[in-house]
């Protein structure tokens, strides 16, 4: 199988420890009867993630450009990363959770219905599975932990595992490695032209003052959570 | 909240098939609870645990009948699984853990705006988001934390309508292995404590075996992110300097308990409600004894 690991972009170090990590390391670790193909949606050119994702055992890495990339939704990106999907013929989308910036955790199942593929939630392990085209994974859900056979194609959207987290070290990049190995991929086809929204960036933005209040004692934090008491104000 | 905005509640229940003796008291609890119409979807494999695969499009079905402007999951992992997809079908918006918010005006609403609103938190937690689905001109799919209790709206005597649902179809999925999930009491529990690698491992454990039904206590370094994501406890107990929580609704109250030799300033932090600078020798047995106030009035109910 081809698999196509998308990266989120423009993350911090701990927060891409949690979200781009776990996604290439259970793409990576399928085995190398897989072809793992690392993606960027990201015209700003930061490419440490491909060149990490190469050193971890990605095939290739593709870096795709898009100049109203920074501009779309979930609705709108999962149309672009579709059509990058459908260029580089994958059986198989892996990517992390939360893949967007508001958290909301929508970008795998906006790419599947793109593709019109099925989609797979909070995915917690893979493993190959008995055939090529399939894997092992999984998940929890209805108050089981389950594990299911899938046959690709298919988009999952991976969660870190219990000890994959902030503390996780980032993957190396392994030896010095020559950025023009990187693939750029372009979607100048008209039928890739997304409808720019920014659905997710709808409605009111409002800051929170929490106004954080101390306490001094386990009795008065709980008093000061449940309203029954307050501490000092500060 | 319907009531006072003057929408109608339909509650979708997909189910295997039951019997009019099995269903009559889940459509009266229903219509106790509110509901103006119950929507039955039943079908063989409906009551296995939700999958987009098998689930979805029998969801799609029902929501594209009604034409809602809100769709509402329960709290826990169901919204998390159903929810985006929905949202992508229906052309609308995701809130994911959001809090409902109704106007207190009684007075008439201005134009292109509603009177129910969702709020969320941002994806830095530097601030929220409402959407209102009037203003934004689409529905908005989004999940509740467990904050409510069992009240009564309605007299229970409901009408129900079965809507004709296609079985799961034989899909690319197929179930090798279910057991029962060790942390899905968290999703469900109105107050959670978070216990980090900052304090040892029998801290958390003391913690745990104090914890009342209401309260769930789960140790950082073996809880699973994908369970952790759908926790949205009204009350949340972190307990760690450097804790970093991204799930619940922008009205979970959070307390933070520093067991760090040098005080956490409250400068420092952005979703915390209450600071209990505790120290590296906190009286941990205190906080044990505190837990049990946690569960408050009504702490024999089940959240709803």
């Amino acid at each position: 199988m081809r698999i196509v690991v998308c990266l989120r972009p423009g993350l911090p170090d701990a927060d891409s420890r949690r979200c781009n990590v776990p996604a290439l390391v259970a793409a990576t670790s399928l085995g190398t009867k897989h072809e793992v193909v690392a993606l960027l949606p990201d015209s700003a050119g930061r490419l440490d993630y491909l060149l990490q994702a190469l050193a971890a055992g990605a095939a290739r890495a593709v870096r795709l450009v898009d100049d109203q990339m920074s501009t779309t939704d979930f609705h709108g990106l999962g149309q672009l990363l579709a059509a990058a999907v459908r260029h580089l013929d994958a059986d198989l989308v892996l990517m992390g959770s939360p893949f967007d910036d508001e958290g909301v955790g929508t970008m795998s199942a906006a790419l599947a219905k793109h593709l019109g593929v099925l989609h797979v939630a909070r995915v917690e392990a893979i493993a190959a599975g008995s055939r090529a085209d399939t894997v092992e994974l999984t998940v929890r859900g209805g108050g089981r932990k389950r594990r299911l056979a899938l046959t690709a194609p298919a988009v999952l959207s991976v969660v870190a595992a219990p000890q994959m987290g902030a503390t996780e070290p980032l993957l190396p990049i392994g030896g010095v490695m020559n950025p023009d190995i990187i693939e750029t991929l372009s979607l100048s086809d008209p039928e890739a032209t997304v409808v720019r929204r920014r659905t997710e960036h709808l409605g009111r933005p409002e800051l929170v003052d929490r106004n954080t209040v101390t306490v001094s004692s386990a009795a008065e934090l709980v008093a000061a959570l449940t309203g029954t008491k307050t501490g000092t104000k500060t | 909240m319907a009531r006072d905005a003057g929408a109608s509640v339909f509650a979708v229940l997909l189910t295997e098939p039951m019997t009019p003796e099995a269903l009559a008291p889940v459509a009266r609890r229903l219509g106790l609870a509110g509901a103006d119409k119950v929507l039955l979807g039943e079908a063989p494999g409906f009551g296995a645990p939700p999958l987009d695969a098998t689930h979805g499009p029998a969801l799609q079905a029902i929501a594209e009948r009604i034409a809602p402007i809100i769709v509402l999951f329960p709290a826990g992992g169901l919204g998390a699984e159903l929810g985006p997809t929905l949202a992508m079908r229906l052309s609308g918006a995701f809130a994911g853990c959001s809090d409902l918010v109704v106007a207190d005006d009684e007075a008439a609403m201005p134009d292109g705006t509603g009177r129910v609103v969702l709020r969320r938190w941002r994806g830095s937690r530097s601030g929220c988001r409402q959407l209102d689905p009037v203003e934004i001109e689409r529905p908005v799919v989004a999940t509740l934390g467990a904050t409510g209790r069992p009240s009564q709206y309605g007299d229970g005597d409901v009408e129900v309508e079965i809507v004709a649902c296609e079985p799961p179809a034989q899909t690319a999925l197929v179930e090798l292995q279910s057991e029962p999930d060790e942390f899905a009491a968290l999703e469900l529990a109105p107050a959670l404590v978070l216990v980090s690698d900052e304090v040892t491992p029998e801290v958390a454990q003391q913690l745990a075996a104090a914890a009342t039904p209401e309260v769930a206590v789960v140790d950082q370094r073996r809880i699973s992110a994908a369970a952790l994501a759908c926790a949205a406890p009204s009350v949340l107990i972190v307990v760690g300097s450097r804790a970093e929580f991204t799930f619940g609704s922008p009205a979970t109250r959070v307390g933070l308990v520093a067991p760090t030799a040098t005080p956490v300033a409250t400068t420092t932090l952005g979703a915390v409600d209450v600071l209990w600078n505790a120290g590296p020798t906190a009286p941990w047995s205190d906080l044990v004894r505190a837990l049990g106030a946690l569960g408050g009035p009504g702490s024999d109910q089940a959240p709803s």
